[in-house]
């Protein structure tokens, strides 16, 4: 039970820079995920927090403690490395019990705890094996023992899940998220799969360049991400960012959207809710983020949604959905519709657009508008 | 035609060293083993005589010397350079600065010939020229280390200059193993509290078993044909106390003219060899199958 703050902390390998200006505050029990793409920086803060790194700029709190110079075996930390670590000549009892054993925990507690922890994460009767003899879930499964039979103060997760198959990956998702649930641990949790990111989450932090984008619940990031790196990051398929000028009709103010029907260019005008905001960026480009699920068929869709008609270039079911492809001011465009209202390839037919959960981005600085 | 040429060809091009190999090493393996049994002398001859030479061969006091040397000199050198080499990789591992250079310095005496290093040690362990000398110039009268001209001691100088010679290498061995071993695991057993002690004693080496084999073995045959290092560095005396099998069967087969009980004695080097190999073999053998 603990919290965590890192202030302004910085990282630099000799003149380069990896991470800059970290700022995150966790609450007691949160479990915070860091997303990012590979060589972002998130296994780099994540061994800064263990104290496997130095800290070069900026510090590091524990329960309001500064921990920049405490070794790590005092930090009271738990990591689950991506390759495991097992020490592989200990047999499952061994490793999962050397950290107590290495802390003066008496014979009999360290055995007892390890059978509890076996037991919890059903591993019960692989405590003779030797890792190698073990498959990759139940590898997983040794190393999260090994992390929880300490009661840390934190655990540290470096992408845990993907050595593991889709199908094995889903399944331990669940187990951790479990295991949060029931624990009430502060976590941190590195992965640069977006989905395990917005399952598992209290809240995320998305890296880029060893920036934070946006540190935000997922639900405000899906919904209102920061800038359009967040945006196409986050969601799958990715959002359709659409180069679109700001225009007013009549009294209303919306966008432009050329779209492709029957063959031929049509330029439709959309119009838009929040007017204050969008009267000030009028005869503006801006970019329209708008995410697939927002543009669905006609039937059954809301009487008061902007509708479009157009061409439908491919269609790709994917079971639960049908994703079609359509331009939308010049741009290859996902909507998301359900599959018994989808055309065939080439065919036109009518979308709405629920344009009120749109985003709006500056195509120069790429950060949100509105 | 071509076709046909092209299947062939591996076969072609490896059947030159077959045969070269099959005729001077498994052959003449044969034509020694023949030759044990035989009264050969100065010159082979092919009279089968039954095992005299053997029993002749162990009735001698410079073969039991020699043997029990081998096996001396052998342990000694195979655990002491394991030892030495493994801590200088370990020391080599916490990423010291100029570590480039002292592995270079380190693995140097593996490029020179066991002549060199012999020579080399004699001139250094000779009483009146090399260490003894030097000290007893600076004043340290009572300093004294006569082993090489030492009966009982003298073989214990070839081991060390053979050890000189070979930890070198043994640690170039061990510091690419330890290069190799995945860093999360070290990480993980800093974050569980294990000292640097505990990670290498407990973690690191256990798992590096195959590094030991390898270096075990490698050792051994460098340990059974050391020959030219007795040559260089003590010309197997004083008398004939540091001498090797190898010695020993240069000294009957080439400068006695008793090719007969050279030849049993390599033949007991074949056999000492297969004793210590056959198993290493086998194991290795059999673990790839299973595995
Ligand atoms: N010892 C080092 N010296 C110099 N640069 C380094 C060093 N270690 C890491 N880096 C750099 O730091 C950056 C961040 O590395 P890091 O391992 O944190 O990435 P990551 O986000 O964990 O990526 P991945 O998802 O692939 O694991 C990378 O660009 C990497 O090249
Ligand atoms: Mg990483």
């Amino acid at each position: 039970m603990a919290t965590l703050t890192i202030n302004n902390a910085g990282k630099k390998y000799g003149s380069v820079e990896v991470l800059n200006d970290i700022s995150m505050e966790l609450n007691d029990g949160e479990l915070v995920v860091l997303l990012g793409s590979s060589g972002c920086g998130k296994s780099t803060l994540l061994n800064m927090i263990a104290g496997l790194e130095s800290i070069s700029s900026g510090d590091i709190r524990i329960d309001g403690e500064i921990v920049n110079d405490i070794h790590p075996k005092n930090r009271d930390i738990a990591m689950v490395f991506q390759s495991y670590a097992l020490y592989p000549n200990m047999t499952v009892a061994k490793n999962i019990s050397f950290g107590l054993e290495m802390r003066g925990v008496e014979k009999e507690k360290r055995d007892e705890l390890v059978n509890s922890v076996a037991k919890m994460l059903q591993i019960d009767h692989l405590l003779n094996r030797k890792p190698a003899q073990l498959s990759g879930g139940q590898r997983q499964r040794v190393a999260m023992g090994r992390a929880l039979v300490r009661r840390p103060k934190i655990f540290l997760f470096d992408e845990p899940l993907s050595n593991l198959d889709a199908k094995l990956r889903v399944e331990m998702r669940h187990e951790i998220k479990k295991l949060h649930t029931s624990l009430k641990a502060t976590m941190v949790y590195v992965t640069h799969d977006q989905i395990e990111a917005m399952t598992l989450a209290d809240r995320i932090a998305i890296l880029k360049g060893g920036v934070v984008q946006q540190f935000a619940t997922p639900a405000e990031i899906y919904s209102r991400p920061a800038n359009m790196f967040v945006a196409g990051f986050v969601g799958s398929p990715s959002m359709n960012f659409l180069p679109v000028t700001v225009a007013q009709q009549g009294n209303e103010i919306g966008v432009h959207l050329a779209v492709q029907y029957q063959g031929k260019s049509e330029n439709q005008f959309v119009p838009m809710r929040n007017n204050d905001k969008l009267s000030q960026l009028l005869g503006r480009e801006v970019i329209l983020g708008i995410r697939p699920e927002m543009i669905t068929q006609l039937e059954n869709a809301e009487k008061d949604l902007a509708t479009l008609h157009c061409d439908v270039e491919v269609v790709e079911p994917t079971g639960a959905d049908t994703l079609c492809i359509i331009k939308l001011a010049g741009k290859d465009s996902i909507a998301r519709v359900s599959p018994i209202h989808a055309c065939a390839p080439g065919e036109s037919m009518g979308f709405a657009l629920d344009i009120s959960r749109a985003c709006l981005f500056d195509p120069v600085t790429e950060e949100l508008i509105s | 035609m071509l076709d046909r040429l092209a299947e062939r060809l591996p076969q072609i091009v490896v059947a030159p060293s077959f045969l070269l190999i099959l005729v001077f090493v498994y052959g003449f393996i044969i034509w020694t083993g023949y030759v044990s049994f035989t009264k050969s002398k100065m010159l082979p001859v092919y009279k089968l005589d039954g095992l005299r030479q053997y029993t002749r061969l162990f009735s001698m006091d410079r073969w039991d010397v020699a043997y029990s040397n081998l096996f001396v000199f052998a342990s000694l050198f195979i655990i002491v350079a394991i030892i030495i080499g493994c801590l200088l990789a370990v020391l080599l591992d916490q990423h010291i600065r100029a570590e480039g250079a002292l592995r270079t310095i380190y693995l140097y005496p593996m490029a020179i010939s066991f002549i060199v290093t012999g020579t080399a040690w004699k001139w250094m362990l000779n009483p009146s020229l090399g260490l003894e000398a030097y000290f007893q110039s600076l004043g340290w009268e009572s300093f004294s280390f006569n082993w090489i001209v030492d009966k009982d001691m003298s073989i214990y100088v070839v081991v060390i200059a053979a050890v000189w010679q070979a930890s070198g290498f043994v640690m170039a061995l061990f510091l690419s193993a330890l290069r190799s071993v995945d860093q999360e695991i070290i990480k993980a057993a800093y974050l569980d509290g294990a000292s640097n002690t505990r990670i290498y004693m407990g973690i690191i080496l256990p798992s590096m078993r195959p590094v030991f084999l390898s270096a075990f073995v490698i050792l051994s045959h460098l340990a059974i044909k050391s020959f030219d290092l007795v040559v260089a560095l003590t010309g197997g005396g004083p008398g004939y106390a540091s001498t090797l099998p190898a010695n020993f069967m240069y000294e009957m087969t080439f400068r006695r003219n008793q090719i007969g009980i050279g030849a049993a004695s390599a033949m007991m080097m074949l056999a000492t060899v297969a004793a210590i190999m056959i198993p290493y073999l086998y194991s290795e053998l059999r673990g790839k199958k299973n595995g």
